[in-house]
């Protein structure tokens, strides 16, 4: 079990926006949380990445109990997040965001910038590979010099999986990935999502794009009003009558994105 | 990481740092010596030399003050706090205790280190107009701790200070005027600063107060600790203005509550600003800038028999046009668009 959370409540004054929940996921496993809008799927990504604590419950990745962990610690033990309204270092470089990203690996301090240490020279070394292999991963290597901002959303959604890549996660997180992207970038992050699941990486997978989570995902955990109502294999899911009741019964078609 | 954006254009007309200190300390050394090869009429008038000191003082603190507003983007009107206690912490030891000056400097850093984090610790979880107001009135506390504790010397402050000596030879002596050593110690110490501040800002540590200055939320998802690297960047801040407080406590051999000023506080931010949030040779001008400028205009004033100093106006005028049309300051690098 890589990660696991036992009754996770989340409290915003009266509103539970995540309410007892448990799940888990295994190593090499990708599992897709869907659900409809408010229904506290990121919020439930900010409590097991320590962004904002839990009220009550309990988070244990790779058997530690990371509840109240801060959130740079926990990327260190190896959980990485993207973000639903994208949140990159946009002023800064594309090969900057990675290597920001590598900054939980590394050990340098001032001193080692100040006297130009072998640490030091030894990272920017390392540095420049994770640009090439993280960048050359979701194929925007070329845009490497560019100001973040300035690239087409796509790439920006792909840059952070790049980033995300470069901390050297087990867990990745991805928060709909594919929202806003037109049908033929969804089928290139698709590609990714796949790639990254050969190669090994655990995924986590907020989706609102029904068929897109269909596709890849080998389970499936349904989360309305705060709490999970259903889990299971995709199909199962699609067919189960509180699913279709609670979330495609709202949502329609299936495809409707944020 | 030579291909990296931040590296590029960060010394004068593109020359090296090598280079652009070689340069600049030649014509320090010009200045402080010419008129001690020649019998007649000094030509670097000591009134000038004052001006230099002064414009290397400013660099000093624009330096200082660069690693929270340049390099973590955060507003502070309040570092003549960290200026003030460095100068009255030298002040205070060479008056009642006979330290070394050397050794008071040294004191001094230590001393605006440690104040430097409770405020770093109440300035964690604010922004904007509440974290002006902190700053603020974290200086003002100082400015009324020199004016209301006795020993400090009330209003008045502290006088009759002796000038620090390099090897037996008072700093007084060492040039062609009283001014000169103080200007060679002081390029000194804005060349570490500006060598220190290039190191650093390519560094991971640079790369982690450019993290939390873009996105902290995102900072922290990528690892970066924001409340220890907020904390550093503001004891690195406060570090450097001491160091410049303490010497101009020497310099003026005298210190008083005005040090605290939020007249000076406001200077100092207004010399990152203009010279260029996060470019080093931007401070270094930028506070030339504002140093030279309000002479200049003050002279303007005496010759053409004003009642006000234009510089008053202009002062407010060049902040305002400033943050409409060049907000990244005069040598802040652009945004630029790669696209
Ligand atoms: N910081 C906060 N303070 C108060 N309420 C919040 C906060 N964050 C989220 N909420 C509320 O919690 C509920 C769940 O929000 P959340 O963003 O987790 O939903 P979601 O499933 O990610 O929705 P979407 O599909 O729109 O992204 C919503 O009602 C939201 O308004
Ligand atoms: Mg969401």
């Amino acid at each position: 079990m890589l990660l696991e959370t036992h009754k996770v409540t989340k409290a915003f004054g009266g509103l539970k926006a995540n309410s007892e929940i448990d799940f888990h996921i295994d190593e090499g496993e990708i599992v897709a949380i869907i659900g409809p809008n408010g229904s506290g799927k990121t919020t439930f990504y900010n409590v097991i990445t320590g962004i904002s604590s839990a009220t009550s419950g309990q988070v244990v990745f790779k058997g530690k109990d990371i509840t109240h962990m801060h959130p740079e610690k926990i990327t260190e033990l190896g959980m990485a997040r993207t973000f639903q309204n994208i949140r990159l270092f946009g002023n800064l470089t594309v090969a900057e965001n990675i290597v920001i990203a590598r900054h939980c690996r590394r050990h340098t301090g001032i001193w080692d910038a100040v006297v130009n240490s072998k640490r030091q020279r030894d990272e920017i070394a390392t540095n420049e590979e994770f640009v090439k292999k993280c960048l050359d991963y979701v194929g925007i290597y070329d845009k490497k010099d560019w100001i973040a901002k300035n690239l087409p959303y796509g790439m920006q959604r792909r840059l952070e999986i790049a980033r995300v890549l470069a901390t050297e996660p087990s867990l990745i997180l991805l928060d709909e990935p594919a929202a806003g992207m037109n049908p033929h970038e969804k089928d290139e992050l698709v590609e990714i999502i796949l790639r990254l699941k050969s190669d090994n990486y655990s995924i986590i997978l907020i989706e609102h794009a029904m068929r897109m989570v269909m596709n890849i995902a080998e389970r499936v955990v349904v989360f309305d009003h705060g709490q999970k109502i259903a889990e299971g294999k995709p199909e199962e899911v699609k067919n189960d009558p509180v699913v279709i009741e609670s979330y495609l019964g709202k949502g329609a078609s299936g495809n409707g994105t944020a | 990481m030579k291909k990296l954006r931040i590296n590029s254009g960060e010394w004068l007309f593109g020359l090296s740092g090598r280079v652009t200190f070689l340069i600049s300390a030649i014509l320090i050394l010009f200045v402080c010596f010419v008129d001690k090869f020649h019998g007649g009429k000094a030509w670097i008038p000591s009134y000038t030399q004052h001006i230099l000191v002064t414009c290397l003082l400013s660099a000093l603190l624009a330096l200082g003050l660069n690693f929270i507003s340049g390099y973590l983007g955060q507003t502070s009107l309040g570092h003549a706090a960290f200026y003030g206690i460095g100068a009255y912490t030298t002040a205070v030891l060479l008056t009642y205790t006979g330290l070394n000056f050397w050794l008071s400097i040294f004191v001094g850093m230590l001393m605006s280190m440690l104040l430097a984090i409770p405020l770093a610790a109440a300035s964690l979880r604010v922004k904007g107009q509440f974290l002006v107001v902190i700053t603020y009135a974290f200086c003002e506390i100082f400015r009324y701790i020199a004016i209301n504790v006795p020993v400090l010397g009330g209003t008045g402050g502290m006088a009759g200070l002796k000038a620090p000596e390099v090897f037996g030879v008072r700093i007084t002596k060492l040039a062609a005027t009283n001014k000169g050593g103080y200007m060679i110690l002081l390029f000194l110490l804005v060349s570490v600063a500006a060598f220190f501040s290039w190191r650093v800002q390519r560094s991971r540590v640079g790369y982690a107060f450019a993290a939390i200055r873009e996105d902290e939320i995102a900072a922290e998802a990528m690892g970066i600790n924001v409340k220890y690297y907020k904390t550093l960047a503001m004891v690195i801040s406060a570090a450097i203005c001491s160091i410049a407080g303490s010497i101009q406590a020497a310099f003026a051999t005298m210190v008083s509550p005005e040090l605290f000023s939020s007249t000076k506080s406001i200077q100092i931010f207004s010399m990152v600003v203009i010279g260029g949030r996060m470019s080093i040779k931007g401070m270094i001008l930028g506070g030339s800038l504002m140093t030279i400028l309000p002479e200049v205009f003050h002279s303007v004033k005496d010759m053409a028999g004003l009642s006000f100093d234009p510089w008053n106006i202009l002062y407010g005028l060049l902040l305002v046009v400033m943050m409409r049309v060049r907000p990244q300051g005069i040598w802040g690098r652009k945004e630029k668009d790669e696209g």
